[in-house]
Formats: C-alpha cells, structure tokens, sequence
C-alpha cells in the first residue's frame, strides 16, 4: 500500500488553514469600520486597565462645594450632583463595564458551548431534553430573563453578571449546537474517532477549533449586549450599587438632574454607545473575516 | 447592508451628544419669559372670576398607598387621599386652631372625657346616616389597628360609650391635652361600621367608605387612584367632579408630568427640580415648614450599638448641614433637635457638630480600631438615598463603612415590626404638631426602626402628656428632647420642607404644612 499520497495529500490542507488564516486577516483589516471598532476597544481595555492613572480623581470622592459643575478645564466631563468628577466615573466605570462584558460572555459562552456540544453529540433524548430547556430561556426575552433573575438573586455586581451571563446561554448552545451537528459527520471527525481518540480529544482537539468562528462573532456582539443589559439592570436599580460607577447606574443617578446638568447622563451615556458600537463593528467585522460567504 | 446599520449607528451617537449639548441653552432660554407671562394669567383669572373652568383634577402622589382605610394607612401618599373621603370629628387649622366638622360641639365632662355632639345631617358614601356607634367603633378600632395603636394609645377604646344616636363620650386613659388634634388626623377619621363589618378590613381598604366630598369609584393598580364628587356631601361640595390621583413614585418624572401638563397638581417636590418648577411661569410654587423629620436610628436591640461611644462615632462623623444643603438645597434645614421647629415645645440644641478625629477615637476605645460594618435599610427614597450616598463617604473616613440597602416601603415596615432593622431610618410626619406625637417611636412598644425601651423617655413623655400647663409641658419637653439628643439613639438629619407644585391656572389652593391640603375647593381658570 503506498502511503505517499496520504502525506501529500496532508501538506496542502495545513498551509491552506494558514492561508485561510491569513486571508481572513487580511479581510478584516480591510473593512475600516471593523478596524476602528478593534482600536476602540483596545483603548477601552487600556483605560481600564491604567484607569487609577488615567482618572484624575477618585471615582468617590464627594466635593460638597463643586456640585453640578458644568465641563470645564478641572472637570472635563463636569461633576454630578455629589460633586463627584464625571470623567473619573466614566474611567473607572469602564472597568466595570469590560468586566461585567467579559464575565457574563465567559458563563454564557462556556455553559452554552457545553450545552449545545452534548445536545448534537448525543442526539436523541439528550439532545430533545437539552434543547427543550434552552427553548424555554430563549422563550422569555433576555433582558427579562436578566431582570428576573437579578431580581432574585439580589443586586450587586456578581449577580448582575451571573443574571446577565445565564441570560445568554440559550444563544450559544443553539450557535454551538448546529456548529457541531455540521462537523459531526465529516470525516475527518470519523477519522479521529476510529483511530481510537476518546469524546473529550475529539471535542478539545476537533470540535471546538472548528466551530469557533461563529462563537467568536457571537461573543463580541454579545459582549455588547452584555453591558447594555448590565446597564439597564443597573439603570433600574437591580444591577451594581452607588457609590460603584457603572455607566447604567451613573444614568439612573443622573436622571433626576437631566434637565439642568446633561453632563451628567450624555458622558456615561456616550461611553456606553461607543464601547458597544465598537463591539458591534468588531462582531461584524469578524463575521465578514471568517465567513467570507454570508 | 451591515455597514449602512454601522454608520446609522455612528450618526445616531452624534445626535445623541449634540441632543445633550443644546439641553442647556433651552433652559436659560426660559428665563426672560417668565414677569411677561405671568401677568397674562392674572389678568385672564380677573376676567373670568371663580367660575370653575375645568371638572377633573389630576394629582401626582409619591407612592402607591397599600390601603385607604384611615386607620391602616402607613405612608404619606395614602393620607393625601384617605383626607377627601373622609372627615374628622374635628378639624384643625394652620394655626393650631380646633373647629369643629362632623361633630358640631363638644365638652369635658371631666378631664379623661370627651362628650362630642354629632351633626344630624351627615351620611356616609353608601347611604347610611352617620350614627355615635360610628364614632365609637372608629375610635376603638384606631386604638386596636396596628398601625394606629401606637398613636392612639392614650385613648381608650373599651371605655368610649354611645350616649345617644348623635351622642359619643370619647374616653381617654389618662388625660391628655392633646386629645382634639390626634382626632383631627386622618388617623381619626371616621368610617362606616356598617361598611368595614360587611365588606371586611381589607375591602374596606381598597373601596373605602367616608363621609368626605369625594368618594372611590376605580383604582388602577400601580397608575392611579379615581375619585368622584360625593354629591350628598353635608359641607361645601367640591368645586369639579373627578378628582385623579396618579401614582408616580419618580420625583424628576412628578416635574416632567407637572410641566408637559400631564398632571395639575403635585406632592412632594423634587428638591433638583424646585428652581425650574419656580422658574416657569406656566407653574406655582408653595413651599413652608412642615411636621417631619428625618433621622437615622440605631437600634437599642442590636448588641453592637448598645455602646453610647459607637452611637456617638456616627453622630459626630456626619456634616449635617453639608449633607441637607447638597440633597435639599432650600427645600430642608438641617435638624437642630429630634422634632421638627414648628412641632410645639421644640428647642434648638444642634445641627451635629462634625468631629472626625473624636469619631475615630471613640470607635478605636469602644474596640473598633479596625473598622466597623453595618447596613442601613430604608423604604426606598431618591433624596434618603442621595443623603446617605454622602453620608457613606464621611462614615467611611472615621472608618465605619455602611452598606446602602433600600427596602420597597412595605417591606421596610415590616422589618421594623419584626424587629429585624438594626440600622434604620425614620421619615416622621407629626401632623398634630404634638410633641407627644413627633417622639411617639421613642416609646417602649412602637413598631419601629429602633427600639430605645428607656425608662427615662418613657417617664418623661407620660409627664408631658399628662401636664396641661401649658409653660411646664415647654419645660418637660424641653428636657425630653435634650436627653433623646444625647444619648445618640438616632442621628437627626433633617426637616425637610412641605412643598406643593401646581399649574397656574389653579387658584383658591390653601397650603397645609401637614402635607395634606383640601384640594375640593380648587378653581380652574382656562
């Protein structure tokens, strides 16, 4: 038996991957928009990361005598109604946004992503009771789902992210779930198996590489949305706590004192907009990149 | 297509930040407009006298009453309305004055015993002509209720006695100058046997039955609560027919509602949005001292404040002015004693004297050096929390750190009649102006925040009752409020002031610094 053409045949396919790799690369730096939303985000993460050097004053420190300060030179976002310096806020409160994205992504992605693989794998009954619960959460809205359950839970930030990342698990176990049915039957997944390979290698080292495109482009948008329902939990009181600066509550706070001091609201407000378009830019941009077809 | 969305998503964060930058100017803008305006509604109201021009009030209220029954109510909102169902044996006027209402005399017949003479023209909202059994079951059930027992707990239910259908002799447990007053609170309205035996507690609640100028016809739960003119009303019957009082618990959407003509007439202004509510000249404005006040309090079952000095460390660790100034702005004055000034007998012993580096010691001696942690519960409030907000900073810089936890209103009682709040708060309304009524949640067995069980107040406020001349009573108060000050049960914080904001082509408004106006004589002018 020659076993050349195996070789042969195995040499093309892995420089194709980097090509495809390569080329999708390519794609993505080619759509500005894309690009632009990638830079803003880096510059979010780097904000909260260096936020205690970026931020001129202490996201809590109350200033009796500056209150309501329109922007000016000191205070170049204004101050709140507790004379609190807005600009530190929003700084800070990027910390709490990203985490909050970043979190509430990683539970419903990974409870998700568990889900949707054991569903398609097993097929039959396991996949009929799984995806029958997953009907049901995708049934009720996710913000409502959120609500519910932090009204549950209890506010504070872990739960917001708790109540927030369950929200979304329905999303990624169907994106998972027909990602794996589409792989399952190719060869080469056959392959793995007949040569001996248990579920967890082929999972870990087949599966998932294969299906994550689709996870990734629904994990940045879905970032985008988890802040904004982290905010509107916030807004209505269920989310984080004050003094903590989230953007949402920052709103909700400021609300009473929109109509003399819109510095108040429009700055969280902003941030909030351009940390979640800038999600979204990215989410499309790395649709268009790895899936040249849709 | 995807990128079309992208850039409809660009300009629409452009819009949003160029909307909030135009916001400002629209605001000065007004300003100028308002001597040339007003006097154009003077002239109008001149010419078209008192005729009313409309037949429907709407009124924004605070919160949404969990009862009307007069003798179940529990916030402030609920007496607002509970006031035009119904009617008091007496009323009581601006100046402390008695007058009489459904009943049209009465003496003592000694100094624990109140003969009241009905009027015999009086029927209630079901048919029912008004009878001394009324009275009398009214006054044994706001002794009993246990939301008013604690208020009426000088007087004596058992003892009350019809003497004939339009004879009542109201029996007090000992004798009590201020009697009159406490029957003329909404507290002592007087409801329907008939109609709370037939309909039960807490259907009587939900459609009550008064003898008042406007009677319950629908209440939309969450939104609003309707009421109609009671047209068999014995006095003077109200000037329009529906009287509206929608539920709007956000104070800056009270002001949105108030300008964009939404509704006529609101309680309770939000302290951000008095200067522009002043401002405008579509609105008017009324606001004077008032029977409340607000302090926190520190619960005496609560082993970890039983040590005076940790009392004393959150006391002294607050700027009471700076606090009331930022969150009131004119709208409050800092608390200066434990009831309000326009409370009879007040005397002025603070505000607080901040003092952060005693603070810091006393907590270090009573052995928390290391911090302190605790948790305060409220029934949500957006100016209770905005004051606690800052509150928390100053705590926290002597090393107490306090968690803010807001409770839905009935919930937040609840807890405090369970005896579960350790650290609370009190928004108290003594609308008698009795002093015996500001400190009623000072006694032992009030179903309150903080539970004092001291002998000493206990002592003090049975003497103060008791005592009818009129110099010693100052003198026992005087000394009451000195010791309830000292001993840093509760930490005083502010009085905040009555205010009322209504469109301006309302007029014959009469202000009440009980928070509780008679709005059935209101004329619109269009």
């Amino acid at each position: 038996m020659e076993r050349v053409p195996y070789v042969e045949g195995l040499l093309p396919e892995t420089s194709e991957i980097a090509e495809n790799r390569q080329s999708a690369w390519k794609r993505f730096c080619s759509n500005p928009l894309a690009v632009v939303g990638m830079v803003i985000l880096i510059l979010s993460v780097l904000t909260a990361v260096f936020a205690s050097f970026i931020a001129p004053y202490g996201y809590e420190e109350q200033n009796l005598s500056a209150m309501l300060m329109p922007p000016d030179a000191r205070h170049i976002f204004g101050t709140d109604n507790f004379g609190r310096d807005i600009f530190s806020r929003v700084v800070y409160g990027s910390r709490i946004s990203i985490t909050i994205g970043l979190i509430s992504v990683g539970i419903g992605c990974s409870v998700g992503m568990i889900a949707g693989i054991v569903a398609a794998w097993f097929g039959g009954i396991v996949d009929h009771v799984v995806m029958c619960i997953i009907d049901i959460m995708l049934s009720l809205p996710g913000l409502m789902l959120a609500i519910s359950l932090s009204a549950a839970l209890g506010p504070g930030l872990r739960n917001a992210m708790i109540a927030v990342g369950i929200s979304s698990i329905p999303v990624y176990a169907r994106i998972v779930r027909g990602s794996v049915m589409d792989v399952r039957g190719q060869e080469y997944i056959e392959a793995a198996i007949i040569g001996g390979a248990d579920f967890g290698k082929v999972i870990i080292r087949h599966i998932i590489p294969n299906i994550l495109a689709p996870v990734l482009v629904q994990a940045s948008a879905g970032m985008a949305g988890a802040i904004l329902t982290a905010a509107s939990l916030s807004f209505i009181g269920l989310g984080i706590q004050p003094p903590t600066p989230e953007w949402g509550s920052m709103i909700a706070a400021g609300r009473a004192y929109m109509m003399q001091a819109w510095w108040i609201v429009v700055f969280p407000g902003a941030a909030i907009m351009i940390v979640v378009c800038a999600l979204n830019l990215l989410g499309d941009g790395l649709r268009d990149a790895l899936d040249p077809r849709g | 297509m995807k990128r079309k969305n992208n850039l409809i998503l660009l300009g629409l964060t452009a819009i949003f930040l160029l909307a909030g930058c135009a916001g400002n100017e629209t605001a000065s803008a007004t300003q100028p407009q308002t001597t040339e305006q007003s006097q154009t509604g003077e002239t109008q109201e001149a010419a078209n006298g008192p005729a009313n021009a409309r037949d429907q009030l709407i009124a924004a209220i605070t919160n949404e009453p969990a009862s009307l029954d007069p003798q179940n109510v529990s916030v402030m909102a609920g007496y607002q309305v509970v006031n035009h169902i119904f009617d008091t044996l007496v009323t009581r006027d601006e100046e402390g004055e008695i007058h009489p209402c459904l009943a049209e005399s009465w003496e003592y017949v000694d100094d624990q015993t109140i003969r009241f003479k009905l009027r015999d023209d009086v029927y209630f909202q079901n048919g029912e002509k008004l009878a001394a059994e009324d009275v009398r079951y009214t006054i044994q059930r706001a002794t009993e209720m246990p939301q008013s027992a604690s208020i009426f707990v000088t007087f004596d239910g058992e003892g009350t006695a019809v003497v004939d259908d339009l004879t009542v002799d109201v029996k007090l447990k000992e004798p009590f100058s201020g009697a009159l007053a406490y029957l003329a609170t909404s507290r002592g309205s007087i409801v329907s046997k008939k109609a709370v035996e037939e309909m039960g507690e807490d259907a009587f609640g939900i459609s009550p039955v008064g003898t008042g100028p406007f009677r319950v016809v629908g209440w939309e739960s969450g939104d609003r609560i309707l009421l109609e003119r009671f047209d068999d009303y014995w006095g003077e019957k109200a000037t329009y027919k529906d009287l509206i009082f929608r539920i709007i618990p956000d104070g800056s959407v009270r002001s949105i509602e108030l300008e964009s003509g939404g509704v006529d007439f609101l309680f309770g202004i939000n302290p951000a949005d008095y200067e522009r509510l002043k401002a405008n000249p579509d609105l008017k404005t009324e606001v004077g001292t008032g029977f409340t006040h607000e302090m926190y309090q520190l619960s005496m079952t609560a082993e970890e404040f039983k040590d005076i000095r940790v009392r004393k460390a959150f006391s002294l660790a607050l700027d009471v002015p700076a606090i009331v100034s930022a969150v009131y702005g004119e709208l409050g004055v800092p608390a200066d004693s434990v009831f309000s000034d326009k409370v009879f007998g007040h005397i002025s012993i603070g505000p607080i004297k901040q003092d952060v580096e005693e603070a810091k010691r006393l907590l270090e001696e009573a052995g928390y050096g290391d911090g302190f942690s605790t948790e305060i519960n409220f029934g949500e409030s957006a100016t209770t929390q905005a004051c606690l907000e800052i509150a928390q900073q100053m705590w926290e810089a002597v090393g107490i750190h306090v968690t803010i936890s807001p409770l839905e209103q009935a919930r937040y009682k609840e807890n405090n009649a369970a005896g579960i709040t350790r650290f609370g708060r009190s928004n108290f309304t003594a609308s008698t102006e009795e002093p015996d009524h500001a400190l009623a949640n000072w006694q032992s067995g009030y179903k309150g925040a903080f539970n004092a069980n001291d002998d000493h107040i206990d002592e003090l406020m049975r003497q103060g009752r008791a005592e009818t001349d009129e110099e010693k009573r100052r003198e026992i108060y005087a000394e009451l409020q000195q010791y309830c000050w000292d001993t840093y049960y509760s930490i005083p914080i502010v009085f905040p002031k009555v205010g009322f904001a209504y469109t301006a082509k309302i007029t014959n408004f009469e202000f009440s610094s009980s928070e509780q106006p008679d709005l059935s004589h209101i004329i619109f002018s269009e």
